[in-house]
């Protein structure tokens, strides 16, 4: 079993839908292509903390508009504890 | 190893992306939390028995029942610093905002021994906004996790505060 599908088992249909997201962005192309490809690129590989702080700063807030657009969220109390 | 990476990689940036565009980003799916945890500690090697704890959590709801939560605590008796990375599962109706339980796993690990070595830990917890109408972003938390490594369990009882992003 590949570890994307096992971390997919684990979480269910969210992350799943996530990494869709991300790559229709990535296919769409325009300037939200590339951060959106290597936010996909990250999930699908084994980073080093380097590569995470990197990508991780270099998200546009303009990509998680998108992709907050699209996810179906709900609000849950207990996400903080 | 690469399992661990994975899933670090997404609470990673999750929780920074959270962090560094909060300005950008609706509150509805990446939330910020101040907040403070009474903390108990059972199991093998252990050098304190509990402890008052100061630090925050970061979350990102994924869909309906499933999220990716972060967090980073202080340990003000025994001074140490604990540090937590996992999704989670609602269990209850995830309609219900001021109400929930869940299942989850995570990566914990510490500064110090009683947390050493980082191990996957299962856990359970609750939260219970107990004034949703005068107190909105004030919930009381509860968690209990085992540690599979160390046979080491950590329960906790907190208070949050989310953090407006917008």
């Amino acid at each position: 079993m590949k570890i994307w599908d096992l971390l997919v088992k684990l979480t269910g249909s969210g992350i799943t839908d996530l990494k869709k997201i991300l790559q229709s962005v990535a296919d769409q192309g325009g300037d939200l292509a590339a951060p959106a490809a290597a936010l996909l690129q990250l999930l699908d590989s084994a980073p080093s903390a380097q590569a995470l702080a990197e990508v991780g700063a270099s998200i546009p807030g303009e990509l998680l508009n998108v992709v907050q657009g699209k996810i179906e969220s709900r609000d849950h109390a207990g996400d903080g504890a | 190893m690469k399992l661990s990476h994975l899933i670090a990689a997404l609470v990673f940036v999750l929780a920074t992306t959270a962090i560094a565009f909060s300005v950008h980003a609706a509150p509805s799916v990446f939330k910020l939390y101040a907040g403070a945890n009474g903390a108990w500690l059972q199991g093998p090697d252990t050098s304190f028995p509990t402890d008052f704890e100061g630090g925050g959590a970061a979350s990102a709801s994924l869909s309906p029942h499933i999220s990716a939560v972060g967090q980073v605590f202080y340990g003000f008796s025994h001074s140490y610093i604990r540090y937590a990375g996992g999704v989670r599962v609602t269990t209850t109706d995830v309609n219900n905002p001021n109400f929930n339980t869940f299942l989850g796993v995570r990566y914990v690990g510490g500064s110090t021994a009683a947390f050493r070595p980082s191990e996957w830990a299962p856990d359970a917890g609750f939260g219970w906004r107990p004034s949703p109408e005068h107190w909105p972003q004030v919930t009381v938390t509860g968690d209990a996790g085992y540690g599979v490594t160390s046979a080491r369990a950590l329960f906790t009882i907190g208070l949050r505060y989310e953090i407006p992003l917008q």
